[in-house]
């Protein structure tokens, strides 16, 4: 398995954007210990609170009928780390 | 006048150079295609795809500015309702269909949100007339092939027209060199289908090749499209509840915020083909891989009447020559998309390039060298006068001072 940007810590080896996606989904779902039936939605979008970076990673977990868990992360999809994500769920 | 169906709106994504504007001006020269209203979104602050999509009498078009994506509220709903209240005061003539080509940086979640039931919620009666007469009938994204991987795996937004086509066409299959450097259409297909599962994949250029089909209005339902595309509709819902889809209210752009700029360069006198030429060569050598597109229209000093149309995506350069202006603006005008580069540097290549022409050069030469010959010519006539004139004042003809001299 390619190390990419989800190792624990330390970004090792920067990858694009369509694998960084899938495992920044499987990461929240394996950290949240979700079922396969809950939708988790990874965007990338810019961010508007002054002092910031420009870009933010936005991680969605979405179930029917429940308001919307929306956690972020100020870098772009594939530099976000494993530790980044952790904290930004938990 | 009474809309008895809605009208399909059918829309034309993929990314900056993907061959977005040569479909759809094959499409509208097919007289089955003559009742088309087209929406061109441009992403720069000058127009310039508006100009190199032909489009016959009978059709229409509404060109909006900034990025479908990125302004706020509804600029979609605006342009609908716009074409809309035309048809409906006979301003223009009724159409059957409407084509949207978005800009190739546009993130089509919030576009298709604003024209799919279930998407934003509906406000005011602009709103409401839009969702009554206007359907969403398909979602076309052209993928050039040479470019696909690269791109898709450095920007977001690719991977995200592609995820949400339901028709993929593939360009640029006929480029004998660089077509035979990309991975091949057998190595591509999986990459692309890992994407997007379901969508119909069509080659451009194959024999089987249907542009008609491609553009039939059909039926499109977002959640058929896959959870991405699932997520990423409720995500944008979400954030707009929250009102955070926008950067901040004037609707400035996400790609800004993400180093992406546009930089518009204008010219009203013709251009040196030489000049151009630097022009180009240097801007690549700058750029990079930094370097997204060049788009323009370029007026030649060699046959100013027919402008020379330069596409550009990437290291690769098109360049070829349109009978006549298509519209009065006879303007030299390019759009340059980049990644991080530095505005002031491009600006400043450009006019130091552009800014004076080899015709207004030689014109200036000459025109100095001439005024330099004339004021030579003038000054020594000045001196030459004034010494004669000196000459006749304070010395005396040698006749008379000879006649004068006293004898001793």
């Amino acid at each position: 398995m390619p190390k990419i940007a989800l190792t624990m810590g330390r970004r090792v080896q920067r990858t694009g954007y369509p694998q960084a996606v899938q495992e920044l989904k499987l990461q929240t779902q394996k950290l949240l210990g979700l079922s396969d039936d809950v939708t988790i939605s990874v965007s990338e979008l810019t961010c508007r609170e002054p002092g910031c970076p420009d870009v933010e990673t936005v991680v969605a977990i979405l179930r029917d009928e429940e308001k919307p868990i929306i956690a972020r992360i100020h870098k772009s999809i594939p530099d976000v780390t494993l530790d980044e994500l952790k904290a930004a769920l938990i | 006048m009474k809309i008895d169906q809605p009208i399909p709106v059918t829309i034309l994504t993929g990314f900056l150079g993907s061959g977005k504007s040569t479909l759809l001006n094959e499409l509208l020269a097919s007289e089955a295609f003559a009742d088309t209203a087209v929406i061109i979104n441009e992403f720069g602050d000058i127009s310039i795809d508006h100009d190199l999509v032909r489009v016959n009498k009978r059709e229409l078009m509404v060109t909006t500015t900034g990025c479908l994506c990125c302004t706020a509220a509804s600029d979609i709903r605006s342009s609908l309702f716009e074409l809309y209240d035309a048809m409906e005061s006979k301003a223009v003539p009724s159409f059957k269909r409407v084509i949207v080509e978005t800009t190739g940086l546009a993130d089509p979640a919030p576009i298709i949100n604003q024209i799919t039931p279930g998407g934003l919620p509906a406000v005011g009666y602009r709103d409401h007339v839009v969702a009554r007469c206007f359907r969403l009938s398909g979602v076309v994204c052209a993928i050039d092939v040479t470019m696909i991987e690269e791109t898709m795996e450095r920007h977001f937004e690719c991977m995200k027209q592609l995820a949400f086509a339901d028709c993929v066409v593939l360009t640029k299959t006929d480029l004998g060199a660089e077509a035979a450097a990309a991975p091949g259409l057998s190595g591509l297909l999986p990459k692309i289908r890992q994407i997007n599962a379901a969508a119909a994949i069509v080659d451009r250029h194959g024999n089987e090749f249907d542009l008609a089909a491609v553009f039939a209005p059909r039926r499109y339902v977002p959640s058929e499209q896959g959870a991405d595309v699932e997520g990423w509709l409720a995500l944008e819902v979400a954030l707009a509840q929250q009102g955070q889809t926008h950067n901040d209210a004037t609707g400035a752009s996400r790609h800004a915020a993400t180093g992406i700029q546009s930089l518009a360069l204008l010219e009203s006198r013709p251009v040196s083909p030489q000049n151009l030429a630097t022009f180009i060569e240097l801007l690549k050598a700058v750029g990079g891989p930094q370097l997204l597109r060049l788009k323009g229209l370029v007026g030649l000093e060699d046959d100013p009447e027919r402008p020379l149309v330069v596409h550009g995506v990437q290291h690769a350069i098109q360049q070829y020559r349109l009978p006549a202006w298509p519209s009065d603006d006879r303007r030299t005008r390019m759009v340059v998309i980049a990644h991080g580069l530095d505005e002031a540097v491009v600006k400043s290549l450009f006019t130091a390039i552009t800014g004076i022409s080899a015709r207004a050069k030689a014109q200036l030469v000459l025109t100095v060298a001439g005024l330099s010959v004339l004021g030579f010519a003038l000054v020594a006539g000045l001196l030459l006068l004034l010494h004669e004139r000196a000459t006749a004042q304070f010395e005396p003809p040698l006749v008379i001072q000879n006649a004068t001299r006293p004898q001793r």
